[in-house]
């Protein structure tokens, strides 16, 4: 029953050297500070393929569920001393209560109004963020985001960092994948290619476009979360309307509705702008661009469902 | 005791100015194969649609099991037991054979986000039985070999079975079937009606079949109810209906 992959193990050995390769490089700390950016991404994409990919549901606001997030964690740890491993799911909880809340009036939406209303949310969110000085400190930010700590030892390092996103985003990912390749994952792709074949089947479409809503803004709390203890700052440049952009490139590049092209997207766009600096100025044209191509010759994506496990309910019928 | 499964009081279903369905009566016994005849544009489809729940009638009153139903929503209709195929076939083309008929069990829509994460034993085991149970009527239409096959890719008849093993899936009751067989050759024809006479035997369900094909209906359904712009024309056993002359009136240059 239990069969490890072959590739399994020397990717775990990998990760975990990482940090130790990484120390030969003079830019180590630059380096892992990419790594920790790329566990968050993987979050991210995964929860918004949840969301787009999944369900199908245009939606062009993630920076803000990121931002709540990460605010939700700073604000609990600098104001109320709580403790990361209590702010983390904290945050995930008040994101996807956040998602529940949006998703119930927004998910009827189809197509370009959803898009449009979800983009309105994520500036709104963001305006919250810069004008609500007292609770936010407004374009200022919320510096001194404390380490967290495990018994008397403090993550402070970035190689600590490192380990803990890779914990938290296995982890992430795990979930994520079982959560889809189930009877539910079933629901939201009949739910996305024929809401009129779902009802005829007892299937309630919006029952499971707000479940995906919900789930998808849950994990990236999470995300944010893990951006605030490992940037020890958060403020509302961050949570700007073109990271939404950015998440939903990572998405369509990678692949909507798939795993692995989710954790490919989110790696591949998070480590091009770091090694393409020169063309900073020209990002968002390049994202923009990436998504029109995408969508235009290759709409699964790189790694897009197509290359899935087939049957998402994990048995076999023979 | 009734066996009265089904019954359509009065029935009408306007668009607009159209009536697409007028003042339509009649009734559905247990186990009865009833099939539903009429020319193009007599009302046929948007009567399934008001069976199940898509439209709701302008006036008049849809009773199943005794209960009215006319406002229920598509879902709370399937979970009193009434599923169908569509004309225009409705697979989800990107999903597995097996697939599209394990999304219709009320198994693999009732598994919790919280046990899906955990994937305990008894999880797996209820999978397992909602496979097993899915697996028996791909037998029934003959596609169990073909259960790792992308629905889209099917050639059009065995699209059409999938649609019926779908709808089985839901455990109906009374099933509605649109025009299972077009674009069928004789063979595949052959082979749909035994398929829909097992189901009938085997599960003792009711189906309501619209056709087009004359000499099928006659040799399965137990009555036929004739409906032409949106008006029942009559009713009965089969040659009462095709000898009756307003139904050859009906279907004035069409093959009967
Ligand atoms: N949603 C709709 N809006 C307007 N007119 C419709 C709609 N659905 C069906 N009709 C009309 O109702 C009539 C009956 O159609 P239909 O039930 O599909 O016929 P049949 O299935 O018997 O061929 C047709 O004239 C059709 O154009
Ligand atoms: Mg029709």
């Amino acid at each position: 029953m239990k069969r490890i992959k072959i590739w399994a193990i020397p990717a775990a050995i990998l990760l975990l050297m990482l940090p130790f390769v990484v120390q030969m490089f003079d830019n180590a700390d630059f380096l892992l500070r990419i790594a920790v950016m790329i566990g968050i991404y993987i979050i991210l994409t995964l929860s918004l393929n949840i969301i787009v990919g999944y369900a199908g549901q245009f939606a062009l606001g993630h920076a803000a569920f990121y931002g709540i997030g990460a605010y939700t964690a700073a604000l609990l740890m600098v104001n109320y001393d709580v403790s990361f491993w209590l702010a983390l799911p904290a945050a995930a909880i008040v994101t996807g209560f956040f998602g529940f809340l949006l998703g119930t009036p927004v998910m009827r939406l189809k197509g370009d109004y959803l898009g449009i209303v979800t983009l309105g949310f994520g500036e709104i969110v963001r305006l919250i963020f810069v004008n609500w000085i007292d609770l936010t400190n407004g374009p200022m930010g919320i510096p001194g985001i404390p380490a967290p700590s495990l018994g008397s030892y403090t993550l402070g390092s970035n190689m600590d960092f490192y380990y803990l996103v890779l914990v938290v985003t296995v982890i992430s990912v795990l979930i994520i994948r079982r959560i889809v390749q189930s009877g539910f994952g079933l629901n939201l792709l009949t739910v996305r290619e024929d809401e009129i074949a779902a009802e005829s089947i007892g299937i309630r479409p919006m029952k499971y476009k707000l479940l995906a809503f919900t789930i998808g803004a849950l994990f990236a709390g999470v995300a944010g979360a893990l951006f605030a203890v490992t940037a020890m700052f958060v403020s509302p440049d961050s949570f700007q309307y073109v990271e939404s952009v950015n998440i939903l490139a990572m998405v369509v590049l990678g692949g909507t509705a798939s795993i692995p092209g989710s954790i490919l997207g989110a790696t591949i766009l998070t480590v091009a702008p770091e090694a393409l600096r020169f063309i900073s100025d020209y990002r968002l044209i390049l994202l923009g661009l990436i998504i029109v191509l995408m969508m235009v010759y290759k709409p699964s994506g790189f790694w897009g469902e197509s290359k899935r496990k087939r049957n998402f309910f994990g048995m076999t019928g023979r | 005791m009734t066996t009265e499964i089904l019954r359509l009081d009065e029935v009408t279903v306007k668009f607009g100015g159209l009536v697409a369905v007028n003042q339509v009566s009649f009734h559905m016994n247990k186990g009865e194969i009833l099939a539903l005849i009429g020319p193009n544009g007599a009302g046929k489809t948007t009567l399934f649609n008001l069976l199940t729940g898509i439209y709701t009638p302008t006036s008049g009153a849809v009773l199943y099991k005794q209960q009215v139903v006319n406002k229920l929503k598509p879902y709370k209709r399937v979970e009193m037991g009434i599923a169908r195929t569509f004309q225009n076939i409705r697979l989800i083309k990107n999903l597995t054979v097996l697939e599209n008929v394990l999304v219709a069990h009320q198994g693999c829509n009732s598994e919790s986000v919280w046990s899906s994460i955990f994937l305990s034993k008894k999880t797996k085991e209820n999978r397992q039985a909602v496979v097993n149970e899915c697996m028996e009527v791909l037998k029934i239409v003959g596609l169990e070999s073909k259960i790792d096959e992308f629905a889209g890719n099917l050639p059009y008849g065995e699209q059409r079975l999938l649609e019926i093993a779908r709808a089985m899936a839901t455990k109906c009751q009374l099933l509605l079937l649109d025009e299972p067989a077009a674009g069928m050759n004789s063979q595949e024809k052959k082979q749909l009606v035994d398929v829909i006479r097992s189901l009938s035997q085997k599960y003792n369900i009711e189906i309501l079949l619209i056709e087009h094909d004359i000499r099928m209906v006659m040799s399965i359904a137990d009555r036929i109810v004739v409906l032409d712009h949106g008006k029942k024309i009559t009713e009965g056993i089969g040659s009462e209906v095709q000898n009756n002359p307003e139904v050859i009136k009906a279907y004035l240059g069409e093959d009967i």
